[in-house]
């Protein structure tokens, strides 16, 4: 029978990780973005790129159910996808990097393929590798091979570049869905910041006298934010676990999880801007920041469709 | 975390299954006739005790199994399997609610006569709780009992009723202290149907049915002793059971529309209707999303108020299921019974927002009780 609980030493674990990240990931930092290469240097040092190695090879041998915890833990802090890429490099990008990659003294960064041709690289920075997702597969390319130029990015804390890759990958493995199993976590995580952020200042916010959240329109849009987002971090625990297991519904539970985390994050972000109402709109408000990564996080899961048809033809 | 049975939970699997397998009636429940819809209900509860699976949740000093949860989890999921009859028949109040308020506030003359009786499908049970002036707020129910020698006498009316016509006992709420009001000085009191004074009219609802029923009291005597708890403690005694188990609780309904979306999802295949696959694959996720948010209210261990986010959410994703299945029928779903009577389960899937606390109460509560927002401010 399912059993989404933690043992004593993974929750303990993927509680530092919250606290590490409370204290290393204020949201504050977005103002002056610098490609989380503090926040990098950072995780790395406390054994986040190799959450998943064994203890006797310098890991923290957590099992896919607590890292996936802990990544859950960095979307609420809106830490950058890169991040994501630098830990699939580490645990199964071209091998002689990944002891860089785990040790946090090589980086690595998303390409997404725009469909006609160009790729966009997001928050490349120093990054060493660029990871692209397709489908199944992950390709890893040398980051030397991208040539492009700066966009105005949809979301500004990810410097965003168009251009293109003029060379084959590197390596390639099949570990996409473990890829996208971290960005449904990163996502079901900005869900639950965006709520966060929401009931907070429904709490203090005072209209008439009283707490916006005191209002039931207000209220109740609030929790439906804390409910999806509930429930896009439960669904990707369970995929998590099931991939873990290999288990059947292995990857029916992934497509599940991809498209509640997306869901939930698309919804939440902009119920927090609503929520804040005139504030909602500024610059200077936070709320903006969880719908913007939202979407960009969204791209880098592609096309919902391709998840989606696994839901149609799976039992 | 784990995902797979333990050696010892596929035994326990193997018996269950094999057991249903040989046990769930082969014909449906009857549609529409009241009378024999009983005669099936109790038949299978009778069945279930006489196979010792009587209930696998009370403890076995109540006389179940009192098995373990993941064992509980099971049992529910190859009832779903076995296509066994809908967990919400004419013992549901009986099994979900009286049965565990008399096992957690009812003396031992109380627990002794009345459970069995429900286990072994001896009794059927239905609710007293809301009435006319008192259904969101139940709080300002005035269904009075007054004491008369060793007798409440009771006067008044429910309403919402379910199955009123059937029960043999009634979970019932009366205010029991003249003066009080709200919360205060109501007692729970179990109430015989078959008492002198009681008038139960069923109400038409919308689907055609008329299972639930308005209660009228005229001076209807019931022994002190039927009083479950405290004297004044009613309301307590009435929501000690609401934290039972809640996420569990939602199981039942969860396994059944991934069921019925695995359903539609084929009979849209063999349409071709695209358009209708796409919306069918975000409601699977959806409904596959509710079982892991069971899970996840189990592994965190607080059950109550958490549990009530599943219940939320399936509610919603039933109406909207049922909804896609009458745009997937098209012209057809004129037919209230076409394709197994989806029109029909649309009709009554409305109630699921409604029955039992509406939504918006439910969101009150969420937001209050689960994630930390003030309460409304009492008018001036």
């Amino acid at each position: 029978m399912i059993d989404l609980s933690l043992d004593d030493e993974a929750r303990e674990i993927v509680t530092a990780a919250a606290e590490l990240l409370a204290k290393a990931a204020p949201i504050e930092r977005l103002r002056h973005p610098d490609g989380e290469l503090a926040l990098s240097g950072v995780l790395a040092e406390w054994g986040w790129f190799a959450m998943g190695a064994a203890a006797d090879e310098g890991g923290l041998g957590l099992g896919m159910g607590a890292q996936v915890s802990a990544w859950v833990e960095a979307g609420r802090r809106l830490a950058s996808p890169s991040l994501v890429a630098t830990a699939l490099a580490a645990c199964c990008g071209p091998v002689g990097l990944r002891p860089a990659m785990q040790a946090g003294s090589a980086r690595a960064a998303f390409a997404i393929a725009d469909g006609a041709g160009s790729v966009f690289a997001l928050d490349r920075s120093d990054a060493a590798i660029l990871v692209r997702l397709d489908g199944k597969l992950l390709h890893f390319h040398q980051a030397a091979d991208f040539t492009g130029t700066l966009v105005e990015p949809f979301d500004e804390t990810v410097p965003t570049e168009l251009g293109r890759l003029d060379a084959p990958p590197l390596f390639s493995n099949t570990e996409g869905d473990r890829a996208a199993l971290l960005i449904a976590a990163l996502l079901a995580g900005n869900a639950d910041g965006a709520a966060t952020l929401a009931i907070d200042y429904a709490c203090v916010r005072e209209q008439f006298g009283q707490p916006i959240g005191s209002f039931q329109a207000v209220k109740h849009r609030c929790v439906d934010m804390g409910v999806a987002a509930f429930a896009a971090q439960a669904q990707v625990l369970l995929a998590a676990a099931t991939l873990a297991e290999d288990a059947p519904g292995a990857q029916l539970e992934l497509a599940a999880a991809v498209m509640q985390s997306r869901r939930a994050a698309r919804a939440n972000g902009q119920g927090a801007i609503q929520v804040h109402g005139g504030m909602g709109f500024t610059a200077e408000c936070h709320a903006h920041r969880f719908f913007k990564r939202a979407h960009v996080l969204m791209r880098l899961l592609g096309d919902e469709e391709r998840y989606a048809m696994r839901l149609l033809t799976t039992n | 975390m784990r995902i797979a049975d333990t050696g010892e939970e596929t035994l326990f699997r193997e018996e269950a299954r094999a057991w249903l397998a040989d046990n769930v009636p082969r014909d449906p429940r009857p549609a529409h006739n009241l009378a024999a819809q009983r005669a099936y209900d109790v038949a299978w509860r009778r069945r279930q005790f006489d196979g010792g699976w009587g209930h696998v949740a009370w403890p076995a000093d109540f006389g179940g199994r009192g098995l373990p949860l993941a064992q509980q989890l099971i049992w529910m999921e190859e009832l779903a399997r076995a296509d066994a009859p809908d967990h919400i028949d004419m013992f549901f109040v009986a099994l979900q609610h009286a049965g565990p308020t008399l096992m957690a506030c009812g003396n031992p003359q109380q627990q002794g006569f009345h459970l069995p009786r429900i286990l072994r499908g001896d009794a059927i049970w239905c609710q007293g709780f809301s009435e006319p002036g008192a259904g969101s707020d139940l709080a300002a129910l005035r269904t009075r009992g007054d004491i008369d020698g060793d007798h409440l006498v009771i006067n008044g009316q429910k309403i919402w009723t379910s199955f009123g016509g059937f029960a043999d006992h009634q979970e019932l709420l009366v205010r029991t202290d003249p003066g009080s009001s709200r919360h205060q000085g109501i007692s729970f009191v179990i109430c015989d149907m078959q008492s002198p004074g009681i008038t139960i009219r069923p109400i038409g609802n919308l689907a055609g049915d008329d299972d639930f029923c308005e209660v009228f009291y005229d001076n209807v005597r019931i022994p002190l002793t039927n009083i479950v708890g405290e004297p004044g403690a009613g309301w307590q005694v009435a929501m000690s059971t609401l934290g039972f188990e809640r996420g569990a609780a939602s199981i039942p309904g969860v396994l059944e529309i991934n069921r019925a979306i695995m359903d539609l999802i084929e009979e849209a295949r063999a349409r071709r209707d695209d358009g209708a696959l796409m919306a069918l694959a975000a409601a699977r996720a959806e409904a596959l999303s509710l079982r892991a948010m069971v899970h996840l209210v189990i592994a965190r261990g607080r059950g109550g108020s958490e549990g009530s986010m599943v219940r939320l959410r399936l509610s919603e994703l039933a109406q909207h299921v049922s909804g896609l299945a009458m745009d997937l029928l098209g012209p057809v779903a004129l037919d209230r019974s076409a394709l197994g009577g989806w029109p029909r389960r649309h009709l009554i899937d409305l109630k699921h927002t409604i029955a039992g606390g509406t939504s918006e109460i439910q969101r009150n509560i969420l937001g209050e009780r689960v994630f930390g927002l003030p309460k409304e401010a009492k008018r001036k």
